[in-house]
C-alpha cells in the first residue's frame, strides 16, 4: 500500500478490488456474458430495421406480379423464387416483416399496461375486488387462447391494430398474474410501510414504491412474450384471421394457395417459415438471457 | 383435506360459468349473422320479411337475456342446441370428434412429458456443459418453431424426396388401430416437440434446486450411487413442480390441435371449429365447442390440484 493513489476510488475499501456497480459499458458486458442472448438482439434489430426500410431493401414491390416467372425456384433475379401470381418471395418477405414485427411490438405494449392494470391493482387492493376480478382471469384461462383471439379478431376487424389489442389482451390476461404475485411480494417490504406511515398516498406508493421493484420482472415477462407473441400473429394469419392479404404477412404467405402449391413449389413455404422461425428464435433467445441477468428466479420458467 | 376438497371443487363453478358466459357473449356480437349468411347460401329472395322469419326459427330474434337465459338452462341439461346448418343437435357433432381430438392432445402431452422430462434430468447432471447446453438450444429451439410450419414441412419434404405423402383418409382408433395412429402421429409429435420444451426448462431448475439441499449430500454420504440418488431422491421430489404445467400445456395444446388439424385435415374439434363453426357463424356449434375446451381445461387444473395434495405428503389441505 506504499504507492496508494492519493484519491482513492470509493470503491475501493482497502480490501482489494471490491466492485459496488459492474463497470463498463452495459452492452458490451451483455454481449460478453450472453453471446446467444446479443445475437438475438442483433437480429431483432436487423428484422426492426429491414421493416422500416422495406421499400428500399425490396428488389420489387410486394405486389408486383411477373407473369413470365411464376412459381419458380429460387434464380438470379429472383433470390429465393415466386409465388403463384409471379410475386418475388423475398420482397414479399422483406415487407411482411413491417406486419410482423408492429403487431408483436405493439402488442408486448398491450400486455404490458393490461398486466399492470389487472395484475397491479389486485395484487395492491386485495379483498373481494381481488377474489372477483380473478374469476374473471380463471375463466378466461380456461378457454385456449388461439380460439379466444379468433372470435375477437372477427368481432373487431382484421386490421394491424386490432390484431395487436387482441393478441395483447390474450397475453396480458396470462401476465396479469405473475405481475400480481410479484406486487403481493413487494407490498408488504419494509420501506413500502416505512413510506406509508410517513403519509404517502396510495398513488405514490404504486407508482414511486413498488411500480420500479417489479420493473425487472415487467421486463423479463414482456421479453419472453415477444417471440410468443410473433409466432400468434402468424398462426392467425395461417387460419386466415390474420391482416387479410393483398398486404404481405410470414403466417399469410404459408397459408391458403401455398398449402396447394408447396410440394411443386417448395421455397413459397420454406423461406417464409425459415425466417419466421429465426425471427422467433431470437426473440427467445435474446428474452432467456435478459431474464437469466434480471431476475435468476425466473429461470426454465415460462 | 375434505374442507379443501369442497372448496377446490366448488371453485370450478364460477369458473365455468364466466367462461360459458364470455363465449355466449363473444359470439353474439360478433358481426354477421347466420340467417344473412343462409339466406345467401339458398339463393333465397332475400328481404327483410324472410330474414325475420328465419331469426325467429333459429332463435335468434328473442331478447339477448332471454337467449341467456334459454342458453344455460339447455347446456345445464347438457343440451348444447341444435347447429343452425346441419340440424344436428351439436352434442352429436361434439361427440363424433371429441375421441380423435382427445386422443391427439393425450398423445402429444405424454410425448412431450417424455423427453422434456428426459432431457431435463440429463441436463441438471452437469450444469453448464455440453449436454446442457445442447439440451437448452433444443428447448428453446422447440418454443420457437412455428408447429404449422413444422406441419407444412412433415409434408412437403418427404413428398419432395420421397414421393411419399400422408394418408388422408381417417379412421377411428376402434375401427382400424394402426391408420389412425399413422395419421395422429405426425399433429402428436410435432405438437410435443413444442409441448415439452418448457416441462425440460423447468425440470432442469427444479433438479438444480433439488440437488442443493442437505438430504442429497447425506444420501451421497451414505455411499449411494449416482444412479439411486438421482432417481429415488431428486428425480421425484423434482417433478413436483412441474406438474404445475399440466393446466397451461393442455390450453396450449389444444391451440395448437386447432392448426394442426386444419392443416392435416384430421376430423376433430378444432377442424370443427375452424372450417365450419367460425366461417358459418353456427354459434350453437362454436359455443359448444368452445365450451367443451374450456371443461377439458378446467378438469386438468382441477386434477392437478388433486393430485398435487395426493403426491405430496407435506401438503396438508
Amino acid at each position: 500500500m506504499t504507492n496508494a493513489p492519493a484519491t482513492a476510488l470509493p470503491t475501493d475499501d482497502g480490501f482489494g478490488e471490491v466492485k459496488l456497480r459492474p463497470q463498463g459499458n452495459p452492452i458490451l458486458r451483455f454481449m460478453r456474458r450472453k453471446p446467444l442472448g446479443a445475437f438475438g438482439a442483433t437480429i431483432l434489430i436487423i428484422a426492426s430495421l429491414t421493416a422500416i426500410f422495406a421499400p428500399i431493401v425490396a428488389p420489387y414491390g410486394f405486389n408486383i406480379t411477373s407473369l413470365g416467372a411464376r412459381l419458380v425456384g429460387p434464380q438470379a433475379d429472383h433470390l429465393l423464387g415466386t409465388d403463384e401470381l409471379g410475386r418475388d418471395l423475398l420482397s414479399r418477405i422483406i415487407y411482411g416483416a413491417q406486419v410482423s414485427i408492429t403487431i408483436s411490438f405493439g402488442a408486448v405494449v398491450m400486455a404490458t399496461i393490461l398486466s399492470l392494470l389487472i395484475g397491479g391493482t389486485t395484487g395492491y387492493f386485495g379483498g373481494t375486488y381481488d377474489t372477483f376480478f380473478q374469476r374473471f382471469v380463471d375463466a378466461w384461462l380456461a378457454l385456449p387462447g388461439l380460439v379466444t383471439a379468433i372470435i375477437l379478431v372477427g368481432l373487431f376487424g382484421q386490421s394491424v391494430f386490432w390484431l395487436m389489442v387482441v393478441i395483447g389482451l390474450t397475453g396480458g390476461v396470462q401476465q396479469s398474474r405473475v405481475v400480481r404475485s410479484a406486487v403481493l411480494d413487494v407490498k408488504h417490504r419494509p420501506y413500502v410501510e416505512a413510506a406509508r406511515s410517513l403519509g404517502a398516498t396510495e398513488a405514490r406508493l404504486m407508482l414511486r414504491h413498488i411500480l420500479p421493484n417489479i420493473m425487472p420482472i415487467l421486463i423479463v415477462l414482456a421479453s419472453t412474450a415477444l417471440g410468443g407473441y410473433i409466432l400468434a400473429e402468424a398462426g392467425l394469419s395461417f387460419l386466415g384471421y390474420g391482416v387479410p392479404p393483398p398486404t404481405p404477412t410470414w403466417g399469410g404467405m404459408l397459408a391458403g394457395s401455398a398449402t396447394q402449391y408447396m410440394v411443386s413449389n417448395p421455397s413459397m413455404v420454406i423461406f417464409p417459415g425459415l425466417v419466421l422461425a429465426l425471427t422467433v428464435y431470437s426473440a427467445n433467445m435474446f428474452g432467456d438471457a435478459l431474464r437469466d441477468i434480471l431476475d435468476p428466479r425466473l429461470r426454465g420458467t415460462r | 383435506m375434505s374442507k379443501y376438497l369442497i372448496q377446490r371443487l366448488l371453485l370450478v363453478i364460477p369458473t365455468l360459468f364466466l367462461a360459458g358466459t364470455l363465449i355466449f357473449s363473444a359470439t353474439r356480437i360478433l358481426p354477421g349473422d347466420a340467417a344473412a349468411l343462409m339466406l345467401g347460401a339458398n339463393q333465397e329472395p332475400f328481404s327483410e320479411e324472410n330474414l325475420q322469419k328465419l331469426r325467429e326459427r333459429l332463435g335468434l330474434a328473442d331478447p339477448l337475456p332471454v337467449q341467456f337465459v334459454k342458453f344455460w338452462g339447455a347446456t345445464l341439461q347438457g343440451d348444447l342446441g341444435t347447429s343452425i346448418w346441419t340440424k344436428k343437435p351439436v352434442t352429436d357433432e361434439i361427440q363424433r370428434r371429441l375421441p380423435t381430438t382427445l386422443e391427439t392432445l393425450v398423445l402429444s402431452v405424454a410425448l412431450g412429458w417424455a423427453w422434456g422430462v428426459l432431457v431435463g434430468v440429463i441436463a441438471a447432471r452437469k450444469p453448464e456443459g455440453w449436454m446442457d447446453q445442447v439440451a437448452r438450444s433444443i428447448a428453446i429451439l422447440g418454443l420457437s418453431l412455428p408447429v404449422f410450419w413444422v406441419g407444412m414441412m412433415a409434408i412437403v419434404l418427404p413428398a419432395k424426396f420421397f414421393g411419399w405423402t400422408p394418408l388422408r383418409d381417417y379412421k377411428y382408433i376402434w375401427d382400424d388401430p394402426v391408420q389412425n395412429l399413422q395419421l395422429l402421429i405426425f399433429p402428436s409429435v410435432i405438437l410435443a416437440m413444442f409441448l415439452g420444451a418448457p416441462v425440460m426448462r423447468l425440470m432442469r431448475t427444479t433438479m438444480l434446486e433439488v440437488l442443493r439441499q442437505d438430504y442429497i449430500r447425506t444420501a451421497y454420504s451414505k455411499g449411494l450411487t449416482e444412479r439411486v440418488v438421482l432417481w429415488r431422491h431428486v428425480f421425484k421430489n423434482a417433478l413436483m413442480p412441474v406438474i404445475t404445467l399440466m393446466g397451461l400445456q393442455v390450453v396450449a395444446g389444444i391451440g395448437g390441435i386447432v392448426v394442426l388439424e386444419t392443416l392435416f385435415a384430421i376430423p376433430g374439434m378444432g377442424q370443427l371449429l375452424v372450417a365450419q363453426a367460425l366461417p358459418k357463424r353456427d354459434y350453437p356449434l362454436i359455443q359448444g365447442i368452445v365450451l367443451v375446451m374450456a371443461v377439458i381445461t378446467a378438469t386438468v387444473n382441477l386434477g392437478v390440484d388433486l393430485m398435487y395434495g395426493f403426491l405430496d405428503p407435506r401438503v396438508r389441505f
